[in-house]
């Protein structure tokens, strides 16, 4: 199949599963709301950090970063929930997975449409809330977003490999839930989605700065935020272009190898 | 045929009883995945643990709690969290998952109290030993329990309002997804009945009308931010135990009527 044809093959996948989430209208509603909770929760633990503080926390700012972990977690298939990788777990566990098998296109593309097709509405909303927090940081300059477009590309490549892989492992276990649930649990606190990782200690920051987790929250984060320094910026960018290679060959490479022994029931 | 009080309580143990058997059967399927359960809560409690700290590493006190008054509140929040897992998250989603797909049918036409089978089909006492020991364990031993203000008498009071919370809670999740009997979904009206039952912040933090709001409105504070507040003394137990207890029978009067109207609501698949 040509390029073309397979690109609006995979945008009609993205387009039909839309349209499955359009037809609860009244669903639609509760996706705005849930985040907006969310962020109300969090503004209220995080106001009483501020009062309790030794030293000034600027809410505002840290009202801007939750509302930004919203955006990054929506459009970078949600670091601290790895939701994609049950995805892929449920279908091969479930037998679906035959479903996209029989289709003339490639499966995991085919996947990830499908996914991105149901949270489209949230991606879209989480463009106004990131909106917001631009607003509420006073405005950014446009090198701040094309870095921060690039950052986030990356946080999603490492988080698209992360899933696969633990969606992986339902080739071999079936289910997959706990081992989903002990990463995201990982992943949440050290990418710097439950607490910005300046308040962790120097030495911890240091150990934490060349694994992959920072990247996939935080420092796209930070560098809408334009906290980091050029030259932290330039490691950043290296360590997270590491990983997304490494996890992204890692990942393909198992998600092939599973593919090959796979035994595929319905067809 | 009237039905005897004995009767009706015999009835609802019967039902409970296998379906705990029936959870625990389905739940032993996949023997490593326990394990790797109870693996992933005590990683959850392990990094709650890490954040507390790295707050702490920033603050004296949150609210007025310390560190150790906080994962006070962190033990109440776990056995919260995993009651309510045990005998009502699963049952909110397999209510709404039989009304879209409209099995719930087959269980209309059951001999059974069919609001007390909908709201107790899972019942995992494996997953409340298999996911809540270590993590709450973890807790109580990392709680200096001689530094915590304790008495018998807020003990039991914080108990009373932490089981009327516990159904209170419960009645505000099974309220939000009843739309699915208009509307034939409800997930996203269930996913937020998650993340609004998690707010762990101690109400003292709270200004007067966000308490008010969060222990009458939206009464999410009251099995865990209110117990807390009893029992290590910041409140005052009494007034609390009444407005729980009221907000419980308020509960099971409104979860009974809201029912019956829900079913009137409900287009029949097969019939």
């Amino acid at each position: 199949m040509s390029m073309s044809k397979s690109s609006s093959a995979y945008l009609y996948i993205f387009y039909y599963h839309f349209l499955t989430i359009l037809a609860y209208p009244y669903e639609l509603l509760i996706t705005v709301i849930e985040p907006a909770a969310e962020i109300g929760f969090l503004v209220l633990f995080w106001g009483m950090v501020a009062r309790g503080s030794s030293h000034p926390i600027d809410l505002i700012s840290m009202v801007a970063y939750f509302i930004m972990v919203q955006f990054v977690s929506i459009w970078s298939l949600n670091p601290g929930g790895l939701n994609f990788s049950n995805y892929i777990g449920y279908r091969i566990k479930s037998g679906i997975l035959s479903q996209s098998l029989i289709r003339p296109i490639r499966t995991l593309p085919a996947l990830l449409f499908e996914h991105r097709g149901y949270f489209f509405v949230d991606m879209i909303f989480s463009v106004i809330l990131l909106a917001l927090a631009i607003k509420l940081l006073g405005g950014i300059e446009l090198n701040q977003l094309v870095m921060f477009i690039v950052f986030s590309i990356l946080s999603c490549i490492i988080t698209f490999s992360l899933c696969v892989l633990i969606g992986s492992l339902a080739f071999i276990t079936k289910e997959i839930s706990s081992i989903r649930h002990s990463v995201s649990h990982l992943v949440r606190i050290l990418s710097g989605a439950m607490v910005p990782l300046n308040f962790f200690p120097e030495g911890i920051r240091h150990w934490l700065s060349i694994t992959p987790f920072p990247s996939m929250v935080f420092v796209p984060i930070s560098v809408l935020q334009n906290k980091l320094p050029p030259t932290v910026l330039l490691f950043n960018f290296k360590v997270a272009l590491f990983w997304s290679f490494l996890l992204l060959g890692a990942a393909l490479l198992i998600w092939q190898r599973n593919m090959k022994k796979y035994e595929a029931n319905g067809i | 045929m009237k039905q005897t009080v004995s009767n009706f309580f015999k009835i609802r143990m019967r039902i409970v009883g296998i379906n705990i058997a029936n959870t625990f059967n389905l739940e032993t399927s996949y023997p490593a995945e326990n394990w790797a359960n109870a693996f992933s809560t005590l990683l959850y409690t392990a990094s709650y643990v890490i954040f507390l700290n790295v707050i702490f590493g920033n603050v004296e006190t949150l609210a007025g709690y310390s560190y150790n008054d906080m994962l006070f509140f962190s033990l109440l929040s776990q056995t919260a969290f995993y009651t309510l897992y045990t005998w009502s998250f699963d049952n909110m989603d397999n209510l709404v998952n039989s009304i879209h797909q409209g099995e719930l049918d087959l269980l209309l036409t059951k001999p059974l109290p069919t609001l007390f089978y909908a709201t107790t089909r899972t019942f995992s006492l494996l997953r409340l030993a298999r996911d809540a020991f270590l993590p709450i364990a973890m807790i109580a031993l990392l709680i200096s329990w001689s530094d915590l203000n304790l008495s018998t008498e807020r003990a039991i009071a914080g108990l009373i309002i932490f089981i009327c919370g516990q159904w209170v809670l419960h009645v505000f999740q099974f309220l939000l997804i009843l739309p699915a009997f208009w509307n034939g979904q409800s997930q996203a009206l269930l996913r937020l009945s998650y993340t609004l039952s998690e707010p762990n912040v101690p109400l003292e933090g709270l200004t007067k009308f966000w308490r008010f709001f969060l222990l009458t409105a939206l009464p999410v504070c009251l099995p865990v931010a209110a117990s807390v507040s009893v029992i290590l003394g910041r409140s005052n137990a009494v007034p609390m135990v009444i407005w729980s207890l009221f907000l419980a029978a308020v509960a099971t009067v409104v979860r009974f009527f809201a029912w019956r109207r829900a079913l009137l609501a409900y287009n029949s698949a097969s019939s």
